[in-house]
């Protein structure tokens, strides 16, 4: 992954800090991938800003627009995802493994402690 | 429930394919006045079908840009931190039990007899689901397709003469 960022970005030997990386380059990097996991991976990860910014809306009651999450930092939009509730999460049901694939254990821990239930609401199943 | 169960995303990709290609075919002042005019269908549709007591739910409902074709309408309403909109859509199952914030009784009047009534704890009962958002979206989905075509038809006339 790191040499096709490389190539992406023109870098030649210099490390690459995937989580400092805007969100959209980080998305090209994964679509750039031959695999096909990591182009379902990207694909699923291409509906994050969107859910973020309903998240937000519903949260803050400001609603960013879509390119201003895309130019986040990767990390940010990870501490995002562990800020949110389970309502974004049970729409992201691939997120555990998407954050099992990149070894973010203690996102998936921080996930994993949210409460059951957004807000506390007690909704007809 | 997740959030975008009442929370409708206006954009022309949630339509069917040949809407959104007919839409890029239009010129671009058109498209933006064109996609101001189905946000406002889609809110006022939405206004009109939210359920209705104080009015508070359907006076919350906005709409907020997130891209130039792309948008959220919804309601915004909370109470108690709970947000309504979601709870009268798919209703809630009851059967809390609901005390007094700061006195000891619970003061309520009987409309019927207008007997006056104390409780220390009432059981709040359940709240049917009403899928305003749901049913309303339903609805509109074909009336964007006809507005879109329509503009669309129109520009093609337009320039055919």
């Amino acid at each position: 992954m790191l040499e096709t960022l490389r190539r992406i970005l023109g870098f030649k030997k210099k490390e690459v800090d995937l989580d400092s990386l805007p969100f959209k380059e980080y998305l090209k990097v994964l679509e750039s991938n031959d695999d096909e996991e990591s182009r379902i991976l990207a694909e699923e990860m291409s509906q994050l800003p969107r859910r973020l910014a309903l998240f937000e809306r519903n949260t803050t009651g400001r609603t960013p627009m879509l390119s201003e999450i895309e130019n986040l930092p990767w990390k940010e939009i990870k501490f995002k995802i562990s800020l949110a509730t389970e309502d974004v999460l049970m729409q992201l049901e691939s997120l555990d493994k998407m954050l099992e694939r990149f070894e973010e254990q203690d996102a998936g821990n921080q996930l994993n402690k949210l409460g059951d239930g957004w807000n506390g609401v007690v909704l007809a199943k | 429930m997740h959030l975008s169960e009442i929370i409708y995303n206006v954009s022309l990709e949630n339509l069917d394919a040949l809407i959104e290609k007919i839409f890029t075919e239009i010129p671009e002042k058109v498209q933006r006045e064109l996609f101001d005019e189905v946000v406002w269908n889609v809110e006022t549709s939405l206004k009109v079908a939210a359920p209705k007591k104080s009015g508070g739910l359907s006076d919350s409902i906005r709409t907020d840009r997130i891209g130039k074709f792309d948008a959220f309408t919804g309601p915004t309403k909370k109470v108690d931190g709970y947000d309504l909109g979601s709870i009268l859509e798919v209703g809630s199952k009851g059967g809390q039990i609901l005390t007094p914030r700061t006195k000891s009784y619970m003061k309520f009047r009987w409309r019927k007899t207008g007997a006056t009534h104390y409780f220390k704890s009432v059981t709040r009962g359940a709240i049917a689901p009403r899928r305003w958002v749901r049913n309303t979206v339903r609805r509109i989905v074909p009336e964007i397709k006809r507005i879109v075509y329509n503009r669309w038809r129109d520009e093609y006339a337009r320039n055919a003469t």
